[in-house]
Formats: structure tokens, sequence, C-alpha cells
């Protein structure tokens, strides 16, 4: 009882969404990848939510179209091909790898580079004032 | 004021907030996603046709004329308001109306349409959404402006008011604008 | 008449707003005390207007008036009483007169409380906080009037949003106001700087205080929206990288380098510039959030609704708010330079190192929500960026900055003199992988290579953390607040680490149809449906499932999740059941009835959930106990020393 009572029942509203309770596919790995390119996929009819969670009927037939395709054999590649052809880059939350994406892509990495590159002239630089700097440190201990 | 590395944030803020204002300006619009088939060929299909039962929807009949592929359902609230509107620019016999059911019941659209009027000049059933997603439909009501060779020149997806119908469709039509 | 005197109100304190304006900036400009004097009163009025007017509203939405527009349109006589009050600031015109009356305190607060500061610094810091309030009232009054009538009156209100109607709208869109505008005292502190063309490490010391205290609040603010978005939308996502959320996230990531930024000018006079522009900078994407959630350039679950005229004037105020901030930077940054120096391992190299890896995620996570616009300038087409963008970008430059935390606790000022620790380091780092990867692999078997990372990385930063701590109270010496607060913090953003990457790799989630008396599984867990039983709620009536819990077929809990349709907006919203402990926190959701009295659901087991809130608790009250530190109370005697040797020379008469 006491077990019962602990648990802490906290029911807070929430808008209803996708529950998706079509039977698996029967190979293991072509449900995954399934269940990896509905999170993939953006619901167009909703904000911010992916296929898989979505409780729009768009989100349904999207689910069912993969479904299918997965399970008749087309690649991921193929899938997600075949959706941008309909609706358009947008659908996707990964951003597809091209000449135009690619700027989206390398930035953080370039950005890391720069960032290593300023901390080296600044270090190089105060390193070098090193020598001539007398100042003392106040308050050692505290942060 | 010496031009070195500190006017960099300003420069970058500058940047910004111009890519800010340019999508200030097209804000209204892109409250919808621009289709990615325009320009492209319609696809093709042959559906039930609701008012004639036994017989299919060919989309092929359609090459030669303009059409308005009009996307609606009887679960779909705006698609009533723009009822009104389909049934005018059916009258004017510019374009052949198309109303592609989508994912409704058969029963309860044929109520609809007796009730409300039929704009329609045949109505291919889609109760599962595989040639609305064919045609990158995600909800209704969305309207598609195909022309006599086949190719979709026109989305829009929001209700169709006489100011759309006048002003941005009949153009197309008419080959006053491009 | 309530909803007339709110308005004039308004008026008011827009008039005072400017006053405060004129005189916080042309006084001290001018030498002119009494101006500056005038500054106070314009302060103290401005806030009983704002809170005249606030009150105003909070009334008009309890007493249920629906002849005003936003009480109509977000409000009903069914709502209980907690969420009209909530509902004043659930919309776009109330949080915009919200904002402005948490600006308001904070102004008061700093009028108070700076009263051993310089006055003409004070005055102009006041000044700049009285243009903020000023283009925000300006924007109100002109496109968002929260007492806009309604003609005819509505005989009831259309309620608020159900999606709304939680315990999460009264708490987390206060405490993450009072942060956002809390970083306007930091700029402000800048802008004073700048405009005195003097910026030193008193400057840092005054700043210090205020600046961790919103960021403490923000912190807060956003763990209680992640925390209210986890319920809110039932299956358990706690951060979606929606473009709103980012815009929190991105303040929040620069205003944990200005804390660390401003350390460092305070102790060394270092890092002048990079301070300053932080502190431009934190603000800066507080008010670039503010643009985006109302100008209708987003499409998000947060946005209100959009209204491009409303985008027009937010964006004149950013050009010259953060254009006017960022060209006094231009004209005074150069001549903040320092001769201090310090060795390649040293604290303040560290330092340096977390600012640049703070600033490399803010602009990942910028460069991802501005994809969209960019690419569609470029007439690259509309591109879309979620969550597979950010979680592996964002993580690019976190993780080293994990493993800093945890090597740059152990280096000393100026020199680093790290060899000295080495043993330690060591020590640490060899605890952390075993235990780390012991819990990791053996007790919740994640297999993935970022499952073990994090947690090492996170129990890292906890063994570093407390080694100098309980070095210090070995040797019987007391632990200052600062250094208490500091470690707090840095053991809480561990625990945070520790819990998202045992959670994420840990979990079992399945959708299925039950009837009464079936049962799924997610080892060890089994979750049986008991039965479904209708509830009726204030503006509700619900479908209820008793759902009976068991761990290796021993019961555990009773979860009870709702299935509810609101009568006046006609919207039916699933309500999330949870079952926490600190092991773990079990989900379930009701989705549909599915005919035979079966019915959609989905369960979840998600491993050291809890650990998100707890780590963000601790964040937040280490960053309050840093500020409780009494070398911020003795600020008043280093002030006024300088003062009195002053005088002294001048002649010595007492004035």
């Amino acid at each position: 009882m006491k077990r019962f009572a602990t648990a802490l029942l906290l029911a807070l509203v929430a808008p209803v969404f996708a529950i998706d309770t079509s039977a698996p596919l029967q190979d293991p790995a072509q449900q995954a990848r399934y269940q990896a390119l509905i999170h993939e996929l953006r619901c167009l009819k909703c904000q911010g939510e992916t296929v898989a969670d979505t409780q729009a009927m768009f989100g349904e037939d999207i689910r069912r179209q993969v479904r299918e395709m997965v399970g008749s054999g087309k690649s991921d590649a193929d899938v997600r091909q075949y959706m941008v052809d309909r609706y358009g880059e947008i659908i996707l939350l990964r951003p597809a790898w091209s000449a135009q994406n690619a700027w989206l892509w390398l930035a953080p990495a370039l950005c890391l580079l720069g960032g290593a590159f300023i901390a080296w002239r600044i270090l190089r630089q105060r390193r070098s004032l090193l020598e001539t700097d007398t100042s003392e440190v106040t308050d050692e201990a505290r942060p | 004021m010496k031009l070195n590395r500190f006017v960099i944030p300003l420069a970058v803020f500058a940047a910004l907030v111009v890519v800010f204002a340019v999508a200030l300006k097209r804000a209204p619009e892109k409250q919808f996603v621009r289709s990615a088939l325009l320009g492209k060929p319609a696809a093709e299909f042959q559906l039930p046709d609701l008012l004639k039962p036994g017989t299919n929807f060919d989309s092929r009949t359609l090459k030669g004329r303009w059409v308005l592929l009009n996307v609606w359902g009887t679960w779909c609230v705006e698609c009533r308001a723009e009822h009104a509107q389909l049934l005018a620019i059916q009258r004017e016999g510019k374009v052949a109306v198309i109303g592609l059911n989508y994912k409704d019941d058969d029963d309860a659209a044929r109520q609809w349409l007796k009730e409300l009027g039929n704009p329609f000049d045949a109505v291919p059933v889609d109760p599962e959404g595989r040639v609305a997603i064919d045609y990158g439909v995600y909800g209704a009501p969305e309207t598609f402006l195909i022309n006599p060779e086949g190719v979709i020149v026109d989305k829009v997806v929001s209700v169709i008011t006489p100011e759309i119908w006048q002003q941005r469709l009949l153009p197309i039509i008419e080959g006053k604008a491009k | 008449m309530i909803p007339e005197i709110g308005q004039f109100a308004m008026i008011l304190a827009l008039l005072l707003a400017a006053a405060q304006s004129f005189f916080g900036i042309v006084g001290p400009w001018r030498g002119q005390q009494r101006w500056m004097q005038a500054v106070y009163p314009a302060v103290a009025g401005q806030f009983v207007m704002l809170a005249l007017a606030f009150g105003c509203l909070i009334w008009s939405f309890i007493h249920n008036d629906f002849s005003v527009r936003m009480v109509a349109a977000h409000s009903n006589s069914a709502l209980p009483v907690y969420f009209r009050v909530a509902a004043a600031w659930g919309n776009h015109e109330g949080s915009l007169l919200f904002w402005v009356f948490v600006l308001s305190v904070w102004t008061l607060t700093v009028a108070a409380f700076a009263t051993s500061l310089p006055r003409p610094f004070v005055a102009r810091v006041l000044g700049v906080l009285g243009i903020i309030s000023l283009g925000f009232l300006l924007f109100s009054l002109a496109t968002s009037n929260p007492f806009e009538r309604l003609q005819p009156a509505r005989f009831d209100g259309i309620d608020l949003n159900p999606v709304l109607q939680d315990f999460g709208l009264t708490i987390h869109p206060p405490m993450l106001y009072v942060g956002y505008v809390g970083f306007s005292v930091a700029f402000a502190f800048a802008c004073a700087a700048m405009l005195e063309g003097k910026l030193d490490q008193t400057w840092a010391r005054w700043t210090r205080p205020w600046t961790t205290v919103a960021w403490m609040f923000l912190t807060v603010g956003i763990a209680l929206g992640s925390w209210w978005a986890y319920y809110e939308l039932g299956w358990g996502g706690y951060w979606a990288w929606d473009p709103v959320e980012n815009s929190i996230l991105m303040p929040w990531l620069l205003g944990t380098a200005l804390i660390h930024s401003l350390a460092v000018t305070d102790k060394r006079g270092l890092f002048k510039s990079w301070t300053l522009l932080l502190a431009i900078m934190a603000f800066s994407f507080c008010l670039l959030a503010t643009f985006m959630v109302r100008s209708g350039v987003l499409v998000s679950v947060h946005s209100f609704a959009s209204d491009p005229a409303r985008g027009i004037f937010i964006l004149a105020f950013l050009v010259l708010s953060i254009g006017g901030a960022l060209t006094l930077y231009v004209w005074r940054a150069p001549l903040l330079r320092s001769e201090a120096g310090f060795d390649l391992v040293s604290r303040e190299s560290f330092l340096l190192f977390n600012n640049i890896l703070l600033v490399v995620a803010t602009a990942v996570v910028f460069g991802g929500t501005m994809a969209p616009f960019i690419s569609d300038l470029l007439g690259f087409g509309t591109l879309s960026v979620g969550t597979p963008y950010y979680a592996p970008m964002f993580l690019l430059p976190v993780l080293p900055l994990l493993a800093l935390v945890s090597l740059g606790t152990f280096a000393r000022w100026k020199r680093g003199a790290l060899g000295e620790s080495r043993r330690r380091i060591l020590t640490t780092l060899v605890l952390a992988l075993v235990l780390g990867t012991a819990i990791s692999l053996g007790v919740y078997g994640s297999s993935a290579l970022l499952a073990p990372l994090g947690v090492v990385l996170g129990l890292w930063i906890i063994g570093s953390a407390l080694v100098d701590p309980i070095d210090r109270l070995r040797r019987g010496l007391s632990l200052a607040p600062a250094v208490l607060g500091m470690t707090l913090a840095h053991i809480g953003l561990a625990v945070l680490t520790v819990g998202i990457t045992t959670m994420e790799y840990g979990r079992q989630e399945r959708d299925v149809a039950l009837s009464p008396g079936q049962q799924v599984e997610l080892p060890p867990y089994t979750f049986r449906l008991e039965g479904i039983e209708e509830v009726e709620g204030p503006n509700y009536l619900a479908h209820q499932a008793r759902l009976a819990v068991f761990k290796n077929g021993k019961p555990e809990t009773v979860l009870l999740p709702e299935r509810r349709n609101y009568w006046v907006q006609q919207q039916a919203l699933a309500e999330a059941a949870l079952g926490i402990n600190w092991r773990r926190d079990l989900l379930a959701t009701m989705g549909e009835e599915l005919g035979n009295g079966a019915w959609s659901l989905r369960v979840q087991v998600r491993p050291l959930m809890r650990l998100l809130w707890l780590g963000a608790a601790l964040m937040a009250f280490g960053g309050f106990l840093a500020t409780l530190d009494r070398r911020y109370r003795r600020q008043r005697e280093v002030v006024t020393a300088p003062a009195s040797a002053a005088a002294a020379p001048a002649g010595g008469q007492s004035a």
C-alpha cells in the first residue's frame, strides 16, 4: 500500500498525440529503421512535432507510407527522397547533406576551429606578458 | 573611430537585421510551406468517382484544360467557408473544378454536396490519402492550379477567397501573369 | 472602469520612463546633480504605475470582465481562479505588460541596493533601463494594448487554451521573465561603463551579483519550462530544440559565459572587452527572443499570434538598442587594454576556453535556428532543422567543455600549477572512469559510446569539484559562500549530464492497444490495464484508465492517465500519469478508444529522469549561494574610501 501511496500521480494536461498501434514490421531491423525514419520527418500540419508523435491525419498517412516503403525493401535514402520530392526539404528534420546545406553542417566544426585559433592567439600574447606582469592575484581563495 | 576587430559584432548584427527584415516582409505567406511541386507535372491517378458509383475518374482526361484541383473533406471546417466561392468559379466556366475528397466518408460527402450544392465537375475519392501524398498535401483545404499541359503552376494552402481567385489565380489562367 | 485606470497608469508609466531615461543619461553627461537626483522618483513612480496597471489586468481576469478583449479571448467563467490569474500572462499583450512590470521591479531593486556606487554611474544604469522600458511601453500601447475593449462585450470568454491550463503556466513564465529581464541590468551596467569610458575591476565586482541572480532565475525558468513540456507533451519530450526554446537557451549560455568572464575581470582586470561584449550579447539575445516569439516570423508552439506590424516595431527597437550598444562597443572597447599576463595552463586560460566553447555552443544553436531564414534568403528553398541536427552539433563544443570543467577546477590563477595537482587529477579521473563505466554498462546496459562517456564526464566533474572544499574542511577552514556556490553549481551541471545521458540511452517506450485485463512488459516493469472509468472535472469530462505497474512481478504503483474533453473549447486532451522516484520515471498516456473496450496507450520507463531537475536546481541554488558572499557587502567600504581621501585635501570641510 505504501508503494502505491509514494508514487506521485502528477496528472497534467497534454494534447493528444499519436499512438502508433499498427502491427510492427516482421523484420526487427526494418522496424528499427521505420522508427528512426518517422522521428526524422517533420509533421507539416503541426508545429515542432515529428511524424512519429503527431495525431494529425497527415502523420498517419506518412507513417503508413514509410512503413510500406521500408517493408517493401526501399532504402532510407529512397524514403527521404520520396518525401522531399513531394514536400520539399522542409519535411526533413535532419537537413540533407548537399552543396546548399554544407555550410550548416560544417559551421559548428569551423566555429570550433575559429575559436581554437582565437584562443591560441590570446594565449600566446598573454604568455609573453607574463614576464612583465607584477600584478598580484586578489583573493586567491575565492572564485 | 578606427575600424578594427571590435566592429565585427556590429557588422554581424547588421547582417542579421537584414535577414530578419526580409523574413518579416515575407512573413504572411511564410505561414505556409511553399509547395515543392510547383513547375512539376501533376501526378496522374485513377480513383472512384463519388457521384458516379462504379466508375473511375481518370486524371488524364483533364489534359488540355486549366484545372483547379481542390482537396476537401466534410470534417474540414474551412472547406465550408470556401464552398460558395467554388460554386462561383464553376459558374464562370474558366476552369474545370475537381474536388478530391480526402480522408472522408462517402455518405457524409454525398450528403454535404446535396445540401450545399456541387461545384465540382468530378469528385475523385481518396479515403486513405495516397493520391494526396503524391500532391504534397498535408491538410485541407488545399487547392492546386494545373495548366493544360498538366503542370502544377500554383498551390493555395488556405481558403479560396474572391480576392485570391481574382488577383492570384485568374491572372495566371488568362496569361496576364507569368 | 478598472481597465481604464490600468490604461491610464500605463500611459503615466510611459511618461515616467521617458523622464527616467532623460535624467539618467543627460544628467551625468551634463553634470547636473538635480537631474541625477530626479531619476529616483521616476523609477519609483514607474514601478507604482506598472504595479497598478498589472493589478488592474489581473483584477479584470479574476472578475471575469469580458468587455476587455484579452479576457474574453483567453479566459472563461468556468476557469479556476488560479488559471484566470495565470491567463493574464499567458498571451502576447498581457505577457508584454508583465515584462515591463518585471523590468520596473529590477530597476527599483537596482536603485534601492546600489547606494554604494557612484551617483553618476547609477544614474546612467537607471537611464539605460529607462530607455528599455520606454521602448517596450511604446510597443505595448501602440500595437498590443492589453486593456483594449471588446464592443460589444461577450457574455463569456472562449476559455484559456486547455494546453495552457496547467500549474506550469503559473510559474514558468514568471521565473523566466525575471531571469530574462534581469540580464538587462548587466546590459545597463555595461552601457553605463561604456558611456563613462571606464571599465575596471570594481565595475566587474559590482556587476557580478546582479548577473548571477538573473542567471539563477533564468536557470529555474528554463528548467520549469522543460519540466512543463515533459508533462505537457505527454510522450516524455523535455527539449525539442524549438526556435523559441533555443531563444532562451542562448542567453543562458551567454549568461554562463558572462558570469565566468566577470570573475576574471574582477580578479585580474582581464577579459574586459569579452565581458563587455558578453553582457551586451546576453541581453541582446533576450531581446531577440522577444522578437522571434511575437513578430510572426516564426511558427512555433510557443509563438503568440503573429502580426508583422509588431515585428517591424520590435526590429526597429532592436536596431536602436542593440545597434546602439554595439556602436558604443566599437568606440570604447579599444581603450580597454590590460597588460596582465597568464600562463598557457592557468585558471584564466581555462576560463578563456570556457568563454569560447560557450560562445561556439551559442553559435551552433543560433545557426540552426536561423538556418531556415538564411536558406530562404539565399534562394535555397525552405530548410528545416530539428533534433537530429542540434543534438550531435551541440555536443561538439559541449563535450570538451565538460572535460575542461573538471581540469579547470584544479588550475590556479596566473600560473596554473597543474603539476602539483597531478595526483588528484588522476585519482578523480580514474574513479570517474571506473564508476561511470560500471554504472552505465552494468546497471543500465547502455552500450552506445556516449552513454558511459557522459556519465564519466559528469562523475569527474563532481570529483574535481569536491577536492578543494573537502581539503579546506579537513584543514578546519571555513568555506566562503562563493566557493560553496561554485562547487554546488558545477555539481549541478554534472548531475544534469549524468541524468540526461543515462535517461536517453536507457529509456524504454512502447505503444500498445490494451483492453482491460491485458498487459505490456518493459522489463523489469509490467503495465496492466485494470479498467477505464469516467471522471468529471471543473471544466471537463474525462475517461480515466487504471494501470497497475509491477516490477519483477511485485506491485510497484498505480498510474491513472486521463483523456479529457474540455467542453468550452471543444478540445480533447490527453493527460499523462507519472510514477516518480529517484531511480526512474514511469509514464503512461492514453490515446484513443479503439472499440470493444480497447484503448491505445503509450507507456515509458525513463531511468534517472529526476536528475535533470535536481541538476538544474543545484545549479540555481549554487548561483544563489554565490551572491551571498560577503565581499559584495564590502563594497560600501571600497567605494567610500577614495571619496573621503579626496575630501581631506579639499579643505576638510564637512558638507
